[in-house]
């Protein structure tokens, strides 16, 4: 134990016995915390685990271990392809909202003078009403009769209505976009926000174009931000299953929805919990590798 | 760089976030106006103003329970997650056991992992001790992303309270829970508050958790859920707008509460940072809400 480690203790001088002790009180103190821990994070995991690991006979589970499900679960053409289908949707919309939330925030911290906190919270705002209404509005639009074929066609540019707008893979993408733009807005936001001004300042008085200080010192201060804005965009997306039942058709299907199939109506909770499993185990590899590249180059403090 | 080209570039930019904040704003505006069409069919033109939808909606017994059921819900879920959450956050904040740093990284997972897997895991566990899915497994499972926010919030807010207040409290002889009571919690108080607020909005729309752990009767959004895989309603859309008015004006109040307090003065360090940063950043905070 080092000197520090005794001080917090506040016994220095104090015999073996009554040091153990006030580790075992405060140990008895974070018990709240422990058994928090302890039943709701490790033993459902666990219990998830399990599962993926047992099999389903004719409604009842059998407990013994099989890695059945997963060689099932991977050799499925079915699950294969939804698989690279889910995970390029979801790192397309986190690409496309991370280059729609980057230039914004930096516009508002830069430009937007007094305005900026209004300004940045209405990019927020949206995250405080309803999921389902955020995803259900762009069936209102998109459809056939939807509200943007009505504009084309009332506008002269189209005769008939697109079919096409609704149920694709473009309209997943967009929807989770549209879903994921102010969690990473926040990200970059509160990061630009907290650099000092006089970076800029001094950029600029040193004869820096605003393309190189931001090239130079900016993009590097930030891109951790941007990146773990990317990141909890990817979580978001690639685990969602309400858009892609509201807004995907056939086209559109994600893993999400075949898990909810094996708890719905194919009834497989063991088959559904190993592909639960497989879109945990991917999210944490990618989500490791992505956090290899936010290393910052710079850092301030 | 020419300043016509500059200038180019700046009003491109602008208008490239007018557009972004269109893009944010379109459909929320659509479904509103909406729900005041007077029409089955969601395409333009309109074809008249109605409040025929909301009277539905208040005719509708369904959606009656199932938005009573909700606000049960959300009340149990939001008391039990603000009870546990200010445990939390104290504990963090004050008791020094080792493994810390990997303690409070393990307390915020249910509110970090994507929410299906939340959902299953919690939905094998009460199968598996023999609990079925109704009111129970509903409210720990929101309890479960619920607490960790409320603890983040807590927690910043104890991070700026002065050390010296609960000493000189126990100086005078108060003990732990007198100074508890009497010093730390009215200091706490107002976030605490505005963490409820914040909950209670998070439960009342929240839908991948629920779906999965719900029993015969549905709580409000899993209800409405059940409508639009099966058929659609214009009344949906008037449902959307009453619960997004609501949870605007929630979230406004608990913004309001957080960014209103003053930060304790601290013996006025000369590298204070501004006095509105921590009101900021608590605003900003806030919408830390789970991921769906």
């Amino acid at each position: 134990m080092s000197a520090a480690s005794e001080w917090s203790g506040g016994a220095i001088e104090e015999p073996l016995g009554e040091r153990a002790k006030a580790a075992g009180i405060r140990v008895g103190l974070a018990s709240p915390a422990l058994l928090w821990v302890l039943l709701i994070v490790l033993i459902p995991n666990a219990i998830m685990l399990l599962y993926s690991f047992w099999t389903n006979g004719l409604g009842t589970i059998i407990q013994e271990f099989t890695t059945k499900n997963y060689s099932q679960a991977l050799q499925s053409n079915v699950v294969r392809a939804l698989l690279q289908r889910t995970f390029l949707i979801a790192v397309a919309a986190s690409l496309i909202a991370t280059a729609i939330a980057y230039p914004l925030a930096y516009l508002i911290v830069r430009r937007a003078g007094r305005y900026k906190l209004p300004l940045a919270l209405l990019v927020v705002v949206p995250l405080w009403v309803s999921y389902l209404m955020r995803v259900f509005a762009w069936k209102i639009i998109l459809g056939e009769k939807g509200v943007l074929n009505g504009l084309l066609q009332q506008a002269g540019v189209i005769d008939h209505p697109i079919k096409a707008l609704l149920y694709s893979k473009v309209t997943v993408i967009l929807t989770l976009t549209y879903v994921a733009v102010p969690y990473v807005f926040l990200s970059i936001f509160t990061a630009l926000e907290r650099l000092p001004t006089a970076l800029y300042d001094a950029a600029g008085d040193c004869g820096a174009s605003e393309w190189s200080t931001f090239r130079d010192i900016i993009w590097p201060l930030s891109r951790p931000a941007a990146v773990i804005g990317f990141a909890i965009a990817f979580v978001i997306t690639f685990g969602d299953y309400v858009t892609p039942a509201l807004v995907g058709g056939l086209q559109g299907t994600m893993l999400g929805s075949i898990i909810l199939q094996e708890f719905g109506t194919a009834n497989n909770w063991p088959l559904g919990a190993a592909i639960a499993m497989v879109i945990l185990v991917v999210s944490f590899v990618f989500l490791g590798a992505v956090s290899l590249l936010a290393r910052t180059e710079a850092v301030i403090d | 760089m020419t300043s016509v080209a500059s200038r180019a570039w700046s009003s491109l930019f602008v208008i490239g976030a007018a557009v972004v904040y269109v893009f944010l704003y379109a459909p929320l505006v659509v479904t509103a106006v909406f729900s005041f069409n007077n029409s089955d069919i969601q395409t333009l033109p309109f074809s008249g103003f109605t409040t025929v939808w909301y009277e539905d909606l208040a005719n509708d017994v369904q959606m009656r329970e199932a938005l009573l059921y909700s606000f049960k819900v959300a009340a149990l879920s939001v008391a039990l997650a603000a009870t546990l959450g200010t445990v939390l956050a104290l504990i963090l904040d004050r008791v020094a056991i080792r493994g810390k740093g990997v303690l409070s990284a393990a307390v915020v997972v249910p509110a970090v992992l994507p929410g299906m897997v939340l959902a299953l895991s919690l939905l094998m566990m009460f199968r598996y001790i023999g609990v079925s899915p109704g009111f129970t497994t509903i409210v720990v499972g929101h309890m479960s992303f619920i607490a960790p926010i409320v603890m983040f919030l807590i927690l910043s807010r104890l991070r700026q309270l002065d050390p010296s207040l609960e000493q000189a409290s126990m100086d005078c002889g108060a003990g732990r829970l007198r100074t508890f009571w009497h010093v730390t919690l009215p200091s706490i108080r107002v976030t605490v508050i505005a963490a409820c607020l914040l909950g209670f909005t998070l439960s009342f729309d929240e839908i991948t958790v629920t779906f999965f752990l719900s029993g015969v009767q549905p709580t409000l959004p899993v209800h409405v859920w059940t409508l639009l895989r099966f058929g659609f309603t214009p009344e949906v859309n008037a449902v959307f707008t009453l619960i997004a008015a609501v949870s605007l004006v929630l979230i406004v109040l608990a913004a309001v509460l957080l960014s209103g307090w003053r930060p304790h003065r601290r013996n006025a360090p000369t590298s204070a940072p501004p006095i509105e940063q921590p009101a900021q950043t608590n605003v900003l905070a806030l919408t830390y809400e789970r991921t769906p």
